[in-house]
Formats: structure tokens, sequence, C-alpha cells
């Protein structure tokens, strides 16, 4: 006999924030700084200091919580989490326990077109631990760098509403999006400024407690949380259908072999003695800085891709698409609202066929390509000089050089032909010198338009107008 | 009852050695601590919310800018027990 089980998912969520200084002392969080030059007394947790909470930190946690339909309490404490370990100086981690800034929240995922309400329990702030180096210098030693602690993290708890791999990489695919946008997290994983912990369990389908979970931890991408996932499931339904148990536990996951391996249950692992922090008095948000952060938010990737296919009149891809990254979608949003004639449509195509590419290719260079550029160059395409295909072209040597829209057509020789009475002289031509495919058009077969056009077009090296081209084309074939 | 268990539990946690006399002490000590605390069981405490801090002030904050600070420099060399070039060097964790 086969039980079927349903899979449990919640996951915990660590988002570095994009401070300038750190949560508790005026130390900068810039990455990538020499060993330990980002650190002062607070961050080196030297006697007689006292911590003093950073302003930007509790706006960036907040618009987090308004963003994730969160509760923002009016009154929050700071705890001592107490454990000993070389990257933590003072023997205790600043987070929040019992009162949380932000409570009771949710987000909507998508997975194969259905939509799933996730349930967010809380977000808090606390202060990220320092940097152990095992492979540095001297071997029968571990080097500490302190440039991390003190930088500031939120905590975003989800309640365990998910039931598969691909709901929780959705989920956290969103989560990452929200932030991103928000401007308070850079969002990347490899480098380890958004972090995942994933707590799974099974149960037979139909019963309602929770079955023992395992925590997953060491998953640096999209790709590793769902397979960790998927392979912590299937490892709990084989020790289940051998009579076994699972035994609660923190499991890292190996990449390299694709299993995860137990982190030999520290003893007394988890008894980190919170108590309030009687350094850090109670964390009071007014309901008008709440208010006034709210106003602020900007508008969300999935409230912009509804506004775009309104406003614009552009597909449901190509919004999502395009709302993908905010500061595509602002650029496009901005070359739009430039132009005069051309379709949205037209426009969102450029950007998905050849923009996107661009970005991904040569991001470096990308920058040179402003919406202003953009605008420039789609403006001799409403007029008729220039056709879509040579404004890819005209694009991609602004993105190489610094010359400009007008040296670059007159070096490539683009000019689009659209007088009537050269295009109407080639036309003539094209038919004159092709009669029995003019004969077999007039006898019915249409098909030859095309290529009538390409024959055109090819006379005049590519540069007609090709809605002149076909105008006329037409107005002859008729006659 | 704090039992000496107890004491050596939390020593342990603390990174504390203590001896089987000593342990007993605490034990004692610590039940009489708890003792005190034990007269607030005699009050109806079920409408007080756990008191956190003894001033009720907001907490202050600080805009959020960065000063530099060069402490690093003479703490590694006069301070740290042990370093190399700029890290902190402590006995293997791995």
């Amino acid at each position: 006999m086969s039980i079927s089980y349903e899979t449990v998912i919640g996951l915990e969520v660590h988002a570095q924030l994009k401070t300038e200084s750190k949560i508790f002392s005026a130390a900068s969080t810039q990455f990538g700084a020499p060993p330990n030059t980002n650190t002062d007394p607070v961050t080196l947790g030297l006697p007689g200091v006292l911590p003093v909470l950073n302003m930007g930190v509790v706006e960036m946690a907040i618009k987090a919580g308004l963003a994730t339909h969160c509760e923002i309490a009016p009154r929050s404490i700071f705890a001592r989490k107490n454990y000993f370990y070389p990257d933590l100086p003072k023997g205790y981690q600043i987070s929040q326990f019992e009162l949380p800034i932000c409570q009771r929240g949710w987000i909507n995922i998508k997975v194969d077109g259905q939509e799933k309400k996730i349930g967010i329990t809380r977000i808090h702030l606390e202060e990220d631990a320092g940097k152990l180096l095992h492979d540095f210098g001297d071997s029968d030693f571990s080097h500490v760098d302190l440039n991390r602690a003190g930088v500031p993290l939120i905590e975003t708890v989800s309640e365990p509403d998910m039931r598969s791999a691909a709901e929780a990489s959705a989920y956290l695919k969103h989560l990452r999006d929200i932030f991103v946008y928000l401007g308070i997290c850079d969002g990347n994983m490899e480098e380890g400024s958004f972090r995942c912990d994933a707590n799974v369990s099974i149960r037979p389908v139909g019963q309602k407690e929770f079955g023992t979970r395992a925590e997953l931890k060491n998953m640096n991408s999209f790709r590793n949380v769902e397979r960790a996932i998927e392979y912590e499931v299937k490892r709990q339904e084989a020790l289940l259908a051998d009579g076994k148990v699972v035994v609660q536990e923190t499991r890292l996951w190996n990449a390299d072999k694709g299993v995860s391996e137990s982190m030999r249950s520290k003893e007394e692992a988890n008894d980190y003695r919170y108590f309030p922090d009687p350094d850090l008095l109670p964390l009071i948000v007014d309901a008008k800085w709440v208010e006034r952060l709210k106003n602020s938010q900007p508008e969300l990737a999935h409230e912009k891709s509804l506004r775009f296919q309104k406003d614009y009149n552009i597909p449901e891809y190509d919004a999502e698409v395009l709302t993908a990254d905010r500061s595509i979608a602002e650029h496009w949003e901005k070359s739009v609202q430039g132009l005069k004639s051309l379709e949205a449509k037209k426009v969102s195509n450029l950007y998905m066929t050849h923009l996107l590419k661009l970005q991904k290719e040569t991001p470096e260079t990308f920058e040179r390509i402003t919406s202003e550029k953009v605008i420039e160059i789609l403006h001799l395409v409403e007029s008729g000089k220039i056709s879509l295909n040579m404004a890819k072209e005209v694009l991609d040597e602004v993105a190489g050089s610094d010359k400009a829209v007008a040296d670059i057509i007159a070096a490539k020789g683009f000019v689009q032909i659209s007088d009537t009475a050269t295009l109407e002289q080639t036309i003539d031509k094209v038919l004159a010198d092709n009669p029995d495919n003019l004969a077999a058009y007039k006898g019915g077969k249409e098909k030859l338009f095309g290529f009538f056009v390409g024959q055109t077009m090819k006379a005049l090296g590519g540069k007609a107008n090709p809605q002149v081209v076909n105008d006329i084309l037409k107005k002859k074939l008729k006659s | 009852m704090i039992q000496k268990d107890t004491v050596a539990t939390i020593a342990k946690l603390a990174r504390l050695e203590f001896t089987e006399p000593e342990l007993m002490t605490f034990a004692d000590q610590m039940n009489q601590i708890l003792g005190f605390m034990e007269q607030l069981d005699g009050l109806d405490t079920s409408k007080i919310e756990a008191t956190s801090h003894a001033v009720d002030i907001p907490g202050p904050m600080r805009e959020d800018r960065v000063v530099e600070s060069n402490v690093i420099e003479s703490l590694l060399k006069e301070n740290a027990p042990d370093h190399e070039d700029n890290f902190f060097r402590v006995p293997k964790v791995l």
C-alpha cells in the first residue's frame, strides 16, 4: 500500500538592506572593502559602546512591510540572541524576537496560471554577522573579517503555505522582485545579499498536523532552492516508506553533489536565551511616518504590468517582460512617452527582441542607450527617414561608441528612400523586368506581391521605405 | 527549582567551567533569587504586559550616514590576541 504525501514548505528569507551605514553604527556597508576596514568600536563590540539605530534601516523595513500587506507595529523591541562564534564579536546578535516591526502580511504568487496567497508571519530587523575565511594564509587558523558584521538585514518569515518546490521558488522570486523594486535590496543570491532557508516537511494527504520538518540551508540560487526542496521531499518519503522517522535537524545543501547533508545537530542548538536588549529602547513608529512612506511607495511590478497593458495596449506577456526589471520598465515607458505616432507594441518589440539582449550581453555599455537616444532614433523611424531594422543597428553603434546618432547614420549610409518618384521608377523597372511573374500575379497568384516588394528593396539596397513601396505597388498592380 | 544540571547547562552555554561544589552553590543562590521573584505570584499580573525596559521613551535614531573610524589599525596590533594581515586570527573553527 502506498500512501500519498503532501509537502509543506515555509521559507525564511534574509535580505541585506541597501543602506550606506550599518544598522547600529556609522561604519560603511560597502561591499568588497579590504578586510575589517568597515568597522568601528560598535561593530567590533568594544566595551562601553552603545548601539544607535539607523533610521534608514527602519524606513526600508516599513517599505518592505507595506509592500507585503503587513501591519506595521507602532512599538517593537530588539532582543539579544546569544551564542558564541568567532564571526560574532559581542557574543550575541541583535535581532527582534517577541515584537517584530512587521507582522501578518501576505503576497500573491502565480504558478501555472493559478494565483495563490502566501501568508507572511513576520518581517523583523537584525544585524548580520561577520565572515570567516578558512582557506586564507596559515591553514591552521581561521581568519575573521568583520566588515559584514552589523550590516542591516530584514528576515521575512512565511507561513507554511507552500505545497511544492515550484510554489516556494515563485514566492521567493516574487519577494525578491518586490524588494528590488523598492530599492531596499539588490537581490543577489550568489553574493548572499538575498538568502533563503527552507523548512520542509511532508504529511499524509488529508492529515491536519504537520510532519517533522528539516531546515535546509546553503542554497544560493533559485534553482538550488527548488532542487534542494525536491531532494528533501524524496528523502523524507523514502524514510517513511522504510518505516523510519524524520528527525528535526538542519541540513546543508551541497549543489555539486546534488544532495543535502545533516549539519550534526549542534549541542543545545536553538538555546539562544533571547532577552530584550537593554542597550536599545523600544522602536516607536508613528502613524504619520508610515503614512508618508505609504504615499512614496513606488509602483510595483505587478501593478505596473497591469497599467502598461491598459494605458499602452500591449499584451500581458510584453508587459510582464518589460516590468520584470524596474529600470527597463521605466526606460521603456519614458521612450514611449517621447514618441508621436509609433505604436507602443512596436517599441515593446524593439525592447524585447533587441535592447534586453544588449542589456544582458553588454551591461557596461548599455548605459549609453538612454531613453533620450531611443527617442531621437525612433523619431527618425516615425518620420520615415530610417527603418526599424536600421534603428536597431544604430542602437548597437550608440552602445558601442560615443558617436552622435546623425554621424552613425551618415557613416552607415542609412537613408531610407521615401521619395515617390524614385520608387515609382524602380518599381516600373521591376515590373517590366519580370513580365512572367506580372502575368501570373494578374492571373491570381497574389502571393507574388512579396516577390515584387523584395525585388524593389533589392534594387535599392534595402533602403526603400517598405510602407511607401507597398502603397505604390498595390496601386500599380491594380491598374 | 533550579537543579545542578541546569546550572551546568547555562555554564556550558556561557563557556564557563565550575567545580561540583560551585555548581551546588550557584543552584542554591539562583533558587533564592527565584524565591524573591515568586513574591510576584501573589499579585494578579494577567493584565500587565511584560516590561522590556525600565524607562518608557522611544529609542533615539540616527541618519543613515557613514563616519570613518580608524580604530581597526591600532586594535589589530595592540588589542587583538592574534592577527594576520588585516584579519583577526582565531583557532580553526571548521
